[in-house]
């Protein structure tokens, strides 16, 4: 063989071996061209655009598109694609089970059986398609690569989609784990506001019995008393009545009930009773308020309207507020149905609204009140203007007793029985937001469907 | 996947026929075999099951691993098993009709006898008879466009006379093609090389019809070849057969890409009495055709080199080492070098080193270049290994 000859048969043989070593580049272009579109994309859309363009500029093609297999509908939907074209909607698992098993080189759709109403419906336009399964550890996909001329892909071609498959499977692998994570990350908040809850109920349980065996042995006592003091103040107003009219008979009488000061006696011991009898009522709103922790669940429960029971609980807190606080109520809603009992509900509308009305400053007070729903709850915000709860205090306002108000003000079991109630209801009582320029709380219940 | 090749002599018929039914071939997804074209024609008598075969006339005789048949009636079989995949087989006559159409629709039938319609074979394995290879791969690119690799031979006789013959298991025809659509598991790399140099000497098609070709720069194309050998210190050729004669002087189209563009062979087989040329392909007018030129200690190297080539560029590609070796030479170029076949045969033994290997000798081959689009061509050698 010549050396021209020899020349030309290397230059053939280098150019067949060529074609291959240029598969291995085309692998590592895309791997790192792959990477950077990864590293520099912020979101799922983002990656796989960016992702997408690096492959058709490596391996020309129309279109990409990325189908998962919905195992509970039993379907395959499109979850990423190049370009809008085609349709989008799910396809039976049962006709595509070869596609989620091997890889599939269809050089002609036109060939291909029942195609036009299957794969054709996403990729229209397409006369060849690579199709290649990916299964990360979360869920089943597969990849399609289309090109609108019969035989589009050869070997090679296959061989590079294939290969590169691992790293779109891993790139799909790590939005599951970050969807994962999130998902993690939402289920530990749950499941820590779940034990506050726990330790918070098993806390309110051990004060409801207290206080409901407090309630009952206070009872009978304070029963007595308060018939005893009742009987007293009776007695009292007679024997004042009689001494006030014997004192005047005679004129020593009258000295002696001035020298032993029976007039101021006599008034200060019924301002005593009265006094005594004022306290006694006190005590007994308390014992019903010890009653009403304890046992909030002693009601009856039904669907009812929401907004109605707060119409109906502002008007009674409009007259304590009346010449204070403006009450608005705002709501785009025309009803909002819930489970729970009406008067229960309306007596955690006046407890917080009640609060709000005392945080307020006189004649520039303003409470809103707004109600909203998504798919499951409905939401209740009751903010004011005032100058918002204390950072020191926040942290206590749901505890039983807790109370800033001034001695003989407040039980300081105004909103403890208020969450007491929603959380029987399955729902949640919240401070959402407070500072100087106000406070808000969020009461959130279950929407119940009346549908 | 296993592959065997057997070497079966029509000494007795049914001893013949005993050993073709032996397991390896019964049980085989596709046997490939080649013999002449008494092997063939017996082979056909034999073959009762319903296997998929592609076989074909060789010229004089094959060649394998288990030795070189010419003018004895041999029939060698590559048995292909095991391979994971599935390969369907369909034939045609080809004077049943036009054959781009036909050869169309029996890719489709190998396709649907694969149960893999509409999908991209590995590779197209296919033999045909001679004389419309270009419209038959035109009729298979119809169908899978142009990226998928189609390999094979024109079926050959011993002397030109049209006897040779196709066989696809059930049917034997003269003027037939018979396809193998593969979808294989395992890997296949094939090689396509000429082995011929190309000169300085050129001229345009300014007439043809099919495979005749009227003039050259519009100068009548006999005398222009004439020319071109007397140039390069050749006697001008006489009338009539030149397939010999030619064989070291064939007619080249560098397809490929354009930076390194590939000759793609055509052999001159006919000087015409009107100063016409015939060859073994089809050109068209406006191709440039350049004279190529080949020396015959090339055409005895070719076989073991492009085993090499092929063997590497496997191992290269897939970290395997392959399973079967088929190799696809011009018969052309074996009658040129007919009495150094021993010597081709032990240059591929020592290359294959060990593979089992089957050799057919064709009056045309078909195969693909690095651009990924398969031709025809004359004088050309392919290799293809499987697994």
């Amino acid at each position: 063989m010549t050396d021209i000859e020899r020349l030309h048969e290397t230059i053939q043989q280098l150019s067949y071996e060529n074609a291959q070593l240029s598969r291995f580049k085309k692998i590592n272009r895309l791997m790192l061209e792959g990477l950077d579109a990864i590293l520099c994309s912020e979101n799922h859309d983002e990656v796989f655009a960016r992702l997408f363009d690096v492959i058709s500029n490596i391996l020309p093609c129309d279109q990409i598109l990325i189908a998962q297999h919905d195992v509970q509908q039993s379907t395959v939907v499109p979850v990423c694609r190049r370009h809008d074209k085609g349709e989008s909607g799910p396809l039976r698992f049962c006709d595509l089970t070869n596609f989620f098993d091997h890889t599939v080189n269809l050089s002609n759709v036109n060939l291909v059986p029942d195609w036009q109403s299957q794969i054709g419906k996403w990729l229209p336009e397409a006369k060849s398609v690579l199709i290649h399964p990916i299964n990360t550890a979360q869920a089943e996909y597969i990849w399609l690569i289309s090109e609108c001329q019969i035989g589009a892909f050869s070997k090679q071609y296959e061989e590079v989609f294939v290969s590169f498959s691992a790293f779109v499977a891993n790139t799909l692998s790590q939005f599951e784990k970050r969807s994962l994570m999130s998902e993690k990350e939402a289920l530990l908040a749950e499941r820590a506001r779940i034990e506050r809850s726990m330790i918070h109920q098993e806390k309110m349980a051990a004060l409801g019995q207290l206080a409901a065996g407090v309630a009952h042995e206070l009872n009978n006592p304070l029963g007595f008393i308060n018939s005893n003091l009742s009987s007293l103040h009776d007695y009292v107003s007679r024997i004042e009545q009689f001494a006030r009219q014997a004192s005047s008979a005679t004129s020593a009488l009258e000295s002696q009930f001035k020298s032993a000061d029976l007039d101021y006696i006599l008034t200060d011991t019924v301002d005593l009773v009265d006094e005594s009898l004022d306290g006694m009522r006190r005590a007994t709103d308390i014992i019903q308020n010890l009653k009403a922790f304890s046992h909030p669940d002693d009601k009856t429960t039904k669907s009812l309207d929401f907004l109605a029971v707060i119409r109906q609980a502002l008007t009674i807190v409009r007259t304590q507020a009346k010449n204070i606080v403006d009450i608005y109520f705002d709501t785009d809603l025309e009803s909002a149905t819930v489970n729970a009992n009406a008067n229960q509900l309306a007596q955690v509308i006046i407890n917080i609204v009640t609060n709000a009305i005392q945080a307020v400053n006189q004649g520039s007070g303003q409470i809103n009140i707004a109600v909203t729903e998504d798919s499951a709850h409905i939401e209740c915000r009751i903010k004011d203007n005032g100058t918002g709860i204390d950072e020191k205090v926040q942290a206590s306002i749901f505890d039983p007793f807790f109370t800033t108000k001034a001695v003989g003000l407040g039980t300081g079991l105004g909103l403890s029985i208020s969450r007491a109630i929603i959380e029987q209801y399955s729902g949640e009582l919240l401070l959402e937001s407070t500072g100087p320029t106000g406070t808000c709380f969020l009461i959130r219940l279950p929407l119940i469907n009346e549908a | 996947m296993q592959i065997n090749v057997r070497r079966i002599g029509l000494i007795d018929t049914e001893q013949f026929a005993d050993e073709l039914h032996n397991n390896d071939v019964n049980s085989a997804d596709l046997n490939i075999a080649f013999g002449d074209v008494n092997a063939i024609t017996a082979l056909s008598d034999a073959v009762s099951d319903k296997t998929n075969w592609i076989a074909s006339s060789s010229c004089l005789g094959a060649m394998s691993h288990l030795g070189t048949d010419l003018g004895d009636s041999f029939v060698h079989v590559m048995s292909l098993q095991n391979t994971q995949g599935a390969i369907g087989v369909a034939s045609c006559d080809i004077s049943n009709g036009n054959a781009t159409e036909l050869a169309g629709a029996t890719i489709v039938t190998a396709m649907q006898r694969a149960n893999r319609l509409g999908e991209m074979p590995s590779l197209v394995w296919i033999i045909q008879a001679p004389g419309q290879e270009e419209a038959v791969l035109d009729g298979v690119q119809t169908v899978l466009g142009n990226s998928v690799p189609i390999f094979g031979g024109s079926s050959a006789d011993n002397a030109i006379e049209g006897k040779w013959v196709q066989f696809d298991g059930e049917h034997l025809y003269s003027n037939g093609l018979v396809i193998a659509a593969m979808y294989t598991e395992e890997p296949v790399s094939c090689y396509f090389s000429s082995g011929y140099t190309s000169t300085q000497t050129q001229a345009e098609v300014t007439a043809v019809e099919g495979r005749v070709i009227y003039t050259l720069d519009n100068k009548p194309a006999g005398e222009v070849y004439n020319h071109w050998l007397q140039e390069y210190g050749h006697p001008p050729l006489k009338p009539g057969s030149i397939l010999s004669d030619s064989t070291y002087f064939p007619l080249g189209r560098h397809k490929g890409c354009k930076s390194d563009p590939i000759p793609l062979l055509s052999h001159p087989s006919k000087l015409n009495d009107d100063n016409s040329l015939e060859l073994f392909a089809t050109v068209k007018q406006g191709d440039i055709l350049t004279l190529m030129q080949g020396e015959q200690h090339n055409l005895i190297s070719r076989a073991a080199e492009v085993t090499e080539v092929v063997l590497r560029t496997h191992e290269l590609n897939y970290e395997t080492r392959p399973k079967g070796l088929l190799l696809v030479f011009c018969g052309g170029c074996m009658l040129a070098v007919k009495d150094q076949l021993e010597t081709i045969h032990a240059s591929i033994l020592k290359k294959a080193q060990g593979l089992p290997f089957l050799v057919a000798f064709t009056f045309g081959e078909q195969g693909c270049f690095p651009d990924g689009k398969s031709r025809h061509g004359n004088l050309m050698i392919s290799a293809t290994v499987f697994g």
